[in-house]
């Protein structure tokens, strides 16, 4: 089936892509900043920490997230359709497979997968150094997350509960994150097929990441916490224990729908703009 | 739409970027077989013309098909059309054969056998092993033709195909384009500025200014030769109007040169001026009549 092997070809394409390097680098840094984190708390609490911590550490630190790791998406799995369109590659591929909208699919699938790829580069990264620095991995459930944020002056950990699973949890994490990274990464790249440059998408999601963080950090607009993508991206906005925290529910359902919103959007830009 | 036999087959494309008219009323057609060129400066519509018929542009306005594919705005299908565009791009980390496998993988209709027949074919297959990153613009524009011509598609729209290739690489390039119209049956269709090439290679010509058809003709289509000759001795002009087969004659530069117009084959022109006593000093064949319509048509020099 032509689409099957269009995405087949999107995916070798991003596999192939030396920005990976970029990727790898962003992640550890982002594990390595992390783990200094982990450090302190741990000290701090007097309670020794894990390997998983190190992870969930990573991946609920919005400048680490929001700042590092989205971008570095970006600049992989959303460039390729601007340069595409720039370099005229996208009229191979287009004559061959005979449809814009399976372009499009191709693309969004490749980013979906370039989504789940970049979680495991993290998360790779974060046990690394979490191992590298002497913490063990464990399914037993963390004693640092169990300790209140008071006491560790973090609020890094996911839902906490006796009894949880880290590596549920952790697997947890980074599906949430694939769905968060491939619904604000298909919307970036709808807007690259309307404007195709192929810095636009990294340099739009890292914009809106800071631009969102200043309003929530200074405007403290209950409403705007609903729309916000800071507070819908982190984990650890969902702690049940934490007044005025979210559901895990409500956060999937709005990334499902700016996925959706960028999917469609996207379809419909390339439809009507030349390519 | 109703089948016309032809592979290309538009009327009254239209195209408008804001208030621009790119392409204003154009009509073009392309048969099984036939190479055609289209010449015209810079901006005058050649590059958005092709970009409607591979299907990457969508015009404004218009009808007709391409292989039997609709053209005109909102159309959801683009025809399977062998493309090679003005500046050829790849995956630049991969070789020349695995960008060809990562292509053909689409439709998934040709194997290793043929990539590798293509790649001999335009002369890529002793360095095809180099990444791409490291290719000559000369060997990326026989890796793009190799990637327009190894499905073998019933058409190809080829923009500049020439662009930075040496001269055995043009002259390779004539005979595959050549060969693909003869002997595969297939439809050319190319955008060149350079004047002698589209001459040389092509059946029709479509010359194209400010969006719109202003000539097409048939290069050499009268059948007579043009001819330049220098004499020995600037007297004798007068002996070269009464040979057989000459039909027009017109002094250029100097006292000497001419330029002729020949109903007969360019031997059988010098075995006519040596029997009429002609003593020649030079021979050449005109450089050619598409240069000295587009002088004329467009206005200025080509």
């Amino acid at each position: 089936m032509t689409i099957g092997r269009m995405m087949l070809l999107e995916l070798r394409r991003m596999a192939v892509s030396p920005r990976w390097g970029i990727v790898g680098a962003v992640c550890l840094i982002a594990a390595w900043l992390a783990e200094s984190s982990v450090r302190v708390a741990a000290i701090n609490s007097h309670v020794p920490a894990g390997a998983e911590d190190v992870y969930l550490a990573t991946a609920n630190n919005l400048m680490l997230v929001g700042c590092l790791a989205l971008p570095a998406f970006a600049l992989v799995a959303t460039g390729s359709l601007a340069a595409d369109r720039s370099s005229g590659f996208v009229t191979l591929t287009l004559c061959r497979v005979g449809r814009r909208s399976c372009v499009w699919i191709a693309k969004v699938v490749a980013l979906i997968g370039g989504a789940f790829i970049t979680q495991l580069v993290l998360a790779a990264t974060s046990y690394m150094v979490a191992i590298y620095a002497g913490y063990t991995p464990s399914y037993s459930p963390s004693a640092l997350a169990l300790v209140p944020i008071s006491e560790t002056s973090m609020s890094l950990f996911a839902p906490a509960l006796p009894g949880d699973d880290q590596t549920l949890r952790v697997l947890a994490a980074m599906g949430f994150l694939t769905l968060a990274f491939s619904a604000v990464g298909t919307l970036a790249l709808a807007v690259s097929v309307r404007w195709p440059n192929e810095f636009l998408p990294p340099a739009l999601l890292l914009g809106v990441v800071v631009f969102d963080w200043l309003i929530v950090r200074f405007s403290h607009l209950g409403v705007f916490d609903r729309i916000s993508l800071s507070a819908h991206l982190l984990e650890s906005t969902h702690i049940s224990t934490l007044p005025d925290s979210m559901s895990w529910a409500s956060s999937v359902a709005y990334f499902a729908v700016v996925m959706i919103l960028g999917a469609v959007g996207g379809w419909w830009l390339l439809e009507r703009y030349d390519v | 739409m109703a089948e016309t036999g032809l592979l290309v087959d538009v009327r009254d494309v239209r195209m408008v970027f804001g208030k621009k008219r790119a392409l204003d009323g154009v009509n073009l057609s392309v048969g099984s077989g036939e190479v055609v060129g289209l010449v015209g400066p810079n901006g005058a519509g050649k590059s958005t013309l092709m970009r409607v018929l591979s299907g990457t542009s969508q015009c404004t306005g218009g009808s007709g098909h391409v292989l039997g594919t609709s053209i005109g705005s909102g159309r959801r299908r683009v025809p399977f059309v062998g493309v090679m565009i003005e500046r050829p791009t790849f995956v630049e980390t991969l070789d020349g054969p695995s960008n060809l496998r990562l292509l053909a993988g689409i439709r998934g209709e040709i194997g290793d056998d043929r990539i590798d027949e293509v790649l001999e074919l335009v002369g890529l297959s002793a360095a095809a092993k180099a990444r791409v990153r490291n290719y000559s613009q000369g060997m990326r524009q026989r890796l793009s033709l190799a990637q327009a011509i190894m499905e073998r598609p019933r058409l190809l729209v080829l923009d500049e195909p020439t662009n930075g290739l040496d001269p055995d690489g043009i002259i390779e390039m004539r005979a595959i384009l050549r060969g693909q119209a003869r002997a595969v049956g297939c439809g050319v269709l190319i955008s060149s500025h350079l004047l002698a090439e589209v001459e040389a290679v092509c059946d029709r010509v479509v010359l194209i200014e400010r969006g719109r058809v202003r000539d097409e003709f048939r290069p050499g289509g009268t059948g007579h030769a043009r001819i330049r000759l220098e004499l020995a001795d600037a007297r004798q002009a007068h002996l070269v109007s009464a040979c057989d087969g000459v039909l027009s004659t017109q002094e250029v530069a100097q006292p000497g040169q001419l330029t002729i117009e020949a109903s007969i084959a360019v031997p059988d022109l010098v075995i006519a001026l040596v029997n009429a006593g002609v003593r020649v000093e030079a021979i050449f064949r005109h450089a050619g009549r598409l240069e000295d319509v587009y002088r004329q048509k467009v206005g200025r020099d080509a």
